[in-house]
Parts: C-alpha cells; structure tokens; sequence
C-alpha cells in the first residue's frame, strides 16, 4: 500500500496537475479571506468557509479523475491487480494520496486563522471544527469520485461524473424543499451533506455527522474495491 | 509448475476460452501459439490472476490462483501484451515502484541494476518512460516482469517491437532464463517459438488444438516420412527405380529440367531408405545431386492446425442448423 501510495502521491507533483490544484483552491481561498475577512476586519470567516465549499465542490472531481481511470488506460492496472498486493490497500493507497493533496489545501485556513490570530484573537474552535467537517465531507466525495473514476477509462467522464454528484449533493436540499413531501424530507434530511456540514461551521462537534462522512467513506471505497477487482473474480 | 485444468471462460454466451487444459513444468519454456482472437491472451490473464475464470482449474506451485491469490501472484512475473508502464516515471523510479509493490526482500538498488543490465536498459534508467522508443519500452515491461526472479515468467508477444538485433539478444536472454525459470511465452512468430520453446501449446479458437513436444510436433502432423531427392537421369525409369526399392509407398515427381529430376518419396516409418537409394540409383548410374528429409515446416502445420480446427467449428455450426430443423 505504501508503494502505491508513493507512486500516487508523486505522479501529482511530476506534472502540473497537484501544483494546479493547489494553487487554485489557495488562490480562491485567499481572494475570499481577502473580500470577506481582511477588507471587513473582521474575523469572521463564515463567509470564507460558505464561498470556499463551491470551490471544493470543483477541486475534488479533478483530484480523482485519474485515480483510477488512468490506469485501465495505460494498461497498469493488470500490474496492480497481477501484483500479491490486495485490491483493498491499492484502493485504500489511493484515496490516501488523494486526500494528502485535499488537507494540504485545507491547511490555507489554518493559515489564515493565523493571520487573523496576529491582529486580535481567532474562533480556533470554529475555524478548527469547520476544517475537520470539511476534511470529513471531502473524504466521503473524495471516495465517491474514486469510484465513479473506477468505473471509466475516460478521466473526462470521470470528473463530469463526480461534479454531476457533488452537484446534486449541494442542491439536495432545496429540491426536497420544492417537493414538499414529508417523506422525501426525511430521506434528504438523514443523507444531506449541507446541513451536516454546516453544523460544523457552527463549531458543532456532532459525533453523529462525523459517523455518517466516515460511513459514507467507507461505503464509496468498498464499492471502489468491488468495481476495480470486478474482472479478477471467478 | 503450472496446470491449467479444462479453464473456460465465457463472456455471456460468447466462450473465449473452453475446457483448455496443459501443464507446464519446472524449468520448461511452453509456447502458446494461435491465430489472432484464439485466446492465448485470456488464458495468460486468467493464469496472472488478472482476470476470473467462469471454470475450471489453475495452479501455480500447487496454489490455486483463485482460492490463495496473494501467494500464487507472488511466484509469477507478467508481461502483458501493452506493458503496464507508468509513462510518467523514469526507468528507475518505475522498476523501485514495481519492486516495492512486489514486495521483493532483496537490497533494492543493486538489484535493480542487474535487472536493467539483463534487460539492456542500464543505458536509459533516467530517462522518463513517456520518451522511450517502442522497443525500449518493451525492455522496461520485461524488466519488470523480472524483478524479483519469479518462478514463473508469463510473456505475452514479447518481441513485438523489437528490431531484429534486440530479437536475436532477447532469445537468447529467455534460452538461458529458461534453465531457472518456468516460462510461458506466446508469438505469432512460429520459428521463434520453435527456436526457444521446449514444447508448443496451439490454441484455436478458444480451444487446444495440439500439445505437444516441439520436436515431435513436426513428426506428429506429417503423416508418412517424406525424403525428396534431385538425380540426373530420365524421369520415368528413376521413378520405377525408386519404386522398387523396399518400404518406399509412392513417388511423386516434382519437377524435371535439364536431365535432372525432382522426386518426393514417401516411404514407411520404420525403414530408412537412404541407403538403398544410393546403392540403386549407383547400380544404375544415376547420380544423386541432392538427398534430404522433408519435414513439415511451422507454418504448414500452424496452418493445417488451425484450419482443421476452423472445420470442426463450421461443421457443429452446420449440424447444429440441421439439428434445429
């Protein structure tokens, strides 16, 4: 797994794509913290965080495109899956790396909470808990994107496939509005992303959506796994 | 080493492969012959563990492939036909990635470089696989097939791609690999099978059409031993001569120009005639200019093979019409 993890990892970095994406996501970050924080003086970054989750929305699909669709192209994954190495770490070895490169972007914030720590005092709770929710939320579409890239040879169709979810997950909450149905309000309300991680922008510490992000996690890397070793099965 | 036993896989209703069955074993070099689409290929994945088998057996060391997955892969090096290359890694980061993958405990640099000095690539280990020539990127497939010195090499079209010098040095590499590995190689290139393999596997439309001794392979398909023979001398009463001569069946003539004639003889296996031809055709002082055994070529037999196997499948298709009526 380490060696999967390693060669990931650093396939970000031998091109421009992992420079790309962290320069971008910093560069939105900071124009935010700019316009809402340090042009208000204020040290509020709930508009930060609030403008900030788009952006994630859009990184994440092109964090994950290639995971998995790279290698059915270049014909590596018969060396994955031919190697004594389990489905499961090399699955597991690349949402690891995928998720390097999301914390070293969501460690502008902790940068900023520095900042604003420099000239009075900083919501350490809030600022900390809402990079925890967005670490856990990002985790759980940073596994859907893995497996929705499992399932193409196209790296295209596998970012328009996870930004498509991410989407729906965003606006999930107004449609059930629209709908108007109890029901429909209930399912939306236990699988919402929105609303759980906006309790952590609160500074809620809610062990309950730190469970569901992790399960949702969990759930997206084991179908990863199934859908990567489909062939290799009897 | 290996058995493959009655494998078939099918995709829906469509069979790849069906009920093949051969072993390979220890120190052996087998090749796999067959048309394009035979599935030569399908086999080899389904023996590296890549793909499923719908049923039947495969066996590495005694290890089924699919009950102990980790264990059998261990002892098996695989170059597929497109090799796996990370385009984006240079020679030697690719060949420290495979080797840490593959779990290999042996000092990792000073192995790498022997593996790229076997391979021819020591000249190159900087430089990213993206820019390589097709035939160095081969090498580098190769390479990585062999770190680790697995038991078992599984080689799929290995010379493609190679110029004709870097053909001549990679046989001769398999040739001496051949003495401590178990290999299974496949080629379209049928001298290059008989040159190297020990024994031919032919694969025909998902089938095993023949499994044999590549020595025996020839003697097996010709039928009756043939000797062709250019004497100076009139056709007709050569031919009668020949026809006299003990255990000759028949003589065909092949050809005749300037006083020379050409004849096939077909004679029974038990006997070798060589001597008596001299001694009559001396007699009756008809001078033998050439005297040789005809053997049925590669490509003859491959031919023969796969065709009669391209028969059978015609012929249950048309039964099965009649059958349906």
């Amino acid at each position: 797994m380490a060696a999967v993890l390693k060669r990931e990892l650093g396939s970000y970095f031998r091109s421009p794509i992992g420079y790309t994406i962290i320069a971008i996501f910093y560069f939105f970050a900071n124009i935010f913290f700019n316009m809402y924080c340090l042009s208000y003086n204020s040290g509020n970054m709930s508009s930060v965080f609030k403008n900030t989750f788009l952006i994630v929305l859009f990184i994440i699909p092109i964090i994950t495109m290639k995971t998995f669709s790279e290698d059915k192209k270049l014909g590596t994954d018969k060396l994955l899956l031919t190697s004594p190495v389990s489905t499961g770490r090399i699955v597991f070895g690349k949402y690891l790396s995928a998720m390097i490169i999301y914390v070293i972007c969501l460690l502008i914030f902790v940068v900023h909470g520095l900042i604003i720590e420099y000239f009075s005092t900083a919501q350490w709770s809030v600022i900390l808990c809402t990079v925890l929710g967005l670490a856990l939320m990002g985790s759980a579409i940073i596994s859907i994107g893995l497996f929705i890239s499992s399932l193409t040879e196209s790296q295209v169709i596998a970012c328009v496939g996870t930004l498509g979810v991410g989407f729906f997950l965003y606006i999930m909450d107004v449609l059930a509005n629209l709908a108007n149905n109890a029901i429909v309000s209930y399912v939306v309300g236990v699988f919402t992303f929105i609303q759980r991680f906006s309790n952590f922008t609160l500074g809620i510490f809610n062990p309950a959506d730190v469970l569901y992000f992790l399960s949702v996690t969990c759930l997206f890397l084991w179908f990863t796994m199934k859908s990567f070793g489909k062939n290799s099965r009897s | 080493m290996i058995e493959v036993s009655k494998l078939s896989k099918a995709y829906g209703k469509l069979n790849a492969i069906q009920d093949i069955s051969f072993t390979v074993d220890e120190g052996e070099i087998l090749g796999l012959l067959g048309p394009n689409g035979a599935g030569k290929s399908t086999t080899m994945n389904i023996i590296t563990g890549y793909l499923g088998k719908t049923s039947g057996k495969v066996t590495i060391d005694g290890i089924e492939v699919s009950e102990k997955p980790k264990e059998a892969k261990k002892k098996v090096g695989y170059l597929p036909e497109i090799p796996p290359l990370y385009t984006d890694m240079t020679v030697e980061k690719f060949l420290g990635f495979v080797f840490d993958l593959k779990g290999i405990e042996l000092p990792k640099k000073e192995h790498i470089a022997e593996i790229m000095k076997t391979a021819g690539i020591s000249n190159v280990s900087g430089r990213i696989i993206k820019n390589l020539s097709k035939g160095y990127k081969q090498r580098v497939g190769f390479a990585q097939a062999l770190l680790g010195y697995p038991p078992v090499l599984v080689l799929d079209e290995p010379t493609v791609g190679l110029d004709p010098n870097q053909i001549i040095e990679f046989r001769k590499l398999i040739k001496s690999l051949g003495k401590k590995h178990t290999i299974i190689f496949s080629s379209h290139i049928l001298s290059e099978v008989s040159e190297i393999c020990d024994r031919i596997v032919v694969i025909s439309q998902g089938k095993v059409v023949t499994d044999e001794k590549t020595s025996d392979l020839a003697q097996k398909f010709s039928g009756a031993p043939k000797i062709v023979v250019d004497i100076q001398g009139p056709s007709a009463e050569v031919c009668q001569a020949l026809r006299e001569i003990e255990g000759v069946l028949k003589t065909e003539l092949i050809s005749e120009e300037n006083g020379e004639v050409k004849i096939r003889i077909t004679h029974k296996s038990n006997i070798d005639i060589r001597q008596n031809i001299f001694t009559v055709m001396a007699a009756k002082n008809y001078p033998i200019l050439e005297m040789g055994k005809v053997e049925l070529s590669l490509e003859e037999l491959y031919l023969q093979l796969t065709a009669s196997s391209e028969n059978s499948q015609n012929n249950t298709e048309k039964t099965g019409k009649r059958g349906k009526k």
